[in-house]
């Protein structure tokens, strides 16, 4: 599956990426919002995991973009939260996000997340 | 050869002998960075990798830089995960003496090495270190003792609530009542039952205050007897923050103290704070206690009991309905304003002109009070709420021509 970790931490990025790869899936990165948005646009993954807090443009505004746009609208994206309260949840849903996972993450959840959101929606 | 020769010689050789040492250490220093640039991602890599379970072990560091590299990846990195990817970098934290030269930390006389070493403690959760953290509770430097609190509700120590309290209180200097609150929330649900016990035999204040405060944000249903003692409680402030607390519990079981506070409390600090809790507790009598509440003599009060009623929805308008003849003009227009403010009034008027008798009633009541402008506003539509609008202003026009006619 290809898939595209958008986060403004190097670390998380770092992190992200060694796992999804490691469970054989071909990723790239972006360090903020915008850059993610173009990247999307320019190469549409199968996956978006999306942090919600990011400079230039955040999560939740990618969201809404990558929906909005025929080419990106049907991308899983699985969005990374600082807290799992109601209010970021309820608005991550409402900007199209099929999942959530809080931060700190655990990367074995991560895995298993990203898996079973690739078995609902088929690699195009 | 002259004395004066030899000693300009000796002064010579001692400049070149220093020359050459700071040149040598300069190159040393600048390989050591070159290194350290090389290892610094490697280092980094392989502390994710581990972490990850992708590989076995992490590298041995060979000088103190590069201990020092390993020891920061791991901080950075355990940041950012949880699960079994925390608890392998915290043993290796542990095992490579990181956790022991932090705790030694914890006694430097340099207070920002204190405060980084109780927030490496707490980062990698280490449990061995609750008792020099605990230790640092009694630091002279409020922010070493701010760390270690935080550090404490990480590690998941028992009985460290209390003493934390006491720290983070303890001086003017100190911490503020939220900061001590956010510090307990990190301890999470578990610090409720411990919280419970301590909040009965609390005699400081100050202390009780932060307990109730953390109660309420815990969200603790186990907590709503003793929240409720406090809420009458003499203490105003004591009192106010216990109304507070279970209106964010929403505990059907403290409506009927909250009532009672909401319209007999006599400071108005407990009146308010009360009726703003009410509006998050869906029980028969709250919804009554607000609407006698709109006549009450504090501003403050009035507003807490409109905004309330208004997040009340349907119930609250038919516990204004009941008293709207009895209700004064200040409390119906405050009530009115809290419409306008969360955006509800023209919801309200679409609402009387599809039938809602106590919409109806409300609209009527407020327009005879002097509110015209949202009518005036929806009059303007062309649709049922628009007429209903129209005609209402018409009649309140004709009732006012015939009573001047009558005059």
């Amino acid at each position: 599956m290809k898939v595209l970790v958008v986060d403004d931490s190097a670390v998380v990025r770092r992190l992200v990426t060694a796992r999804l790869e490691a469970d054989g899936h071909e990723v790239a990165e972006a360090s903020d919002g915008m850059e993610g948005l173009e990247a999307a646009l320019a190469e549409p993954p199968d996956l978006v995991v999306l942090d919600r807090s990011m400079p230039r443009m955040d999560g939740f505004e990618v969201c809404t973009r990558l929906r909005e746009n025929p080419a990106t609208a049907e991308v899983a994206i699985l969005m990374l939260t600082d807290s799992s309260g109601e209010q970021a949840l309820t608005e991550g849903i409402e900007r199209g996000a099929d999942d959530f996972m809080s931060k700190p993450f655990s990367p074995r959840e991560l895995s298993l997340r990203v898996r079973l959101l690739g078995t609902r929606r088929a690699p195009r | 050869m002259s004395a004066l020769a030899v000693a300009f010689t000796a002064v010579g050789c001692l400049l070149l002998l220093n020359l050459l040492t700071a040149v040598g250490v300069r190159a040393a220093g600048n390989r050591r960075a070159r290194r350290a640039r090389r290892l610094e991602p490697e280092i980094r890599r392989a502390v994710s990798d581990f972490s990850m379970e992708l590989r076995e072990d992490l590298p041995q560091p060979r000088s103190r830089h590069e201990r020092r590299l390993l020891e920061e990846a791991l901080l950075e990195t355990a940041t950012e995960v949880s699960g079994t990817a925390h608890e392998r970098l915290a043993e290796s934290f542990v095992a490579l003496g990181f956790a022991d030269r932090a705790v030694a930390d914890l006694r430097s006389r340099f207070a920002m090495r204190r405060v980084h070493a109780a927030e490496a403690l707490g980062q990698m959760r280490v449990r061995e270190a609750a008792g020099a953290l605990r230790a640092g509770l009694r630091d002279r430097d409020p922010l070493v003792r701010f760390a270690c609190a935080n550090a404490l509700t990480r590690v998941g120590a028992h009985g460290v609530l209390r003493p934390i309290i006491a720290a983070l209180t303890s001086d003017r200097h100190g911490s503020t009542t939220g900061e001590v609150v956010e510090t307990l929330l990190d301890y999470g649900r578990p610090a409720a039952a411990e919280l419970i016990e301590l909040l009965a035999a609390e005699r400081d204040p100050e202390v009780s205050l932060v307990m109730v405060v953390a109660l309420g944000e815990l969200r603790s249903v186990d907590a709503v007897p003793e929240l409720v003692r406090c809420l009458r409680d003499p203490d105003p402030e004591l009192a106010a923050r216990a109304a507070h607390a279970l209106g964010k519990v929403g505990d059907p079981r403290s409506a009927a103290e909250l009532a009672a506070q909401a319209t007999g409390a006599e400071a108005w600090e407990v009146r308010a704070a009360a009726c703003g809790a009410c509006g998050h507790v869906a029980a028969p009598e709250t919804p009554r206690a607000l609407a006698l509440a709109l006549d009450d003599p504090s501003w403050h009060v009035r507003s807490a009991a409109a905004r309330a009623l208004v997040r009340l929805e349907d119930r609250g308008l038919a516990a204004v309905r009941v008293r709207l003849a009895a209700l004064g003009r200040t409390g119906l227009l405050q009530l009115w304003g809290a419409f306008e403010l969360a955006d509800r009034s023209a919801a309200a008027i679409e609402a009387a002109a599809a039938g809602d008798r106590d919409a109806d009633a409300l609209v009527r009541a407020t327009l005879a009070a002097g509110a015209r402008a949202r009518l005036e506003e929806v009059a303007e539509r062309d649709d049922a709420a628009g007429r209903y609008a129209r005609e209402l202003l018409e009649e309140t026009e004709q009732a006012a021509v015939t009573a001047g006619e009558r005059r």
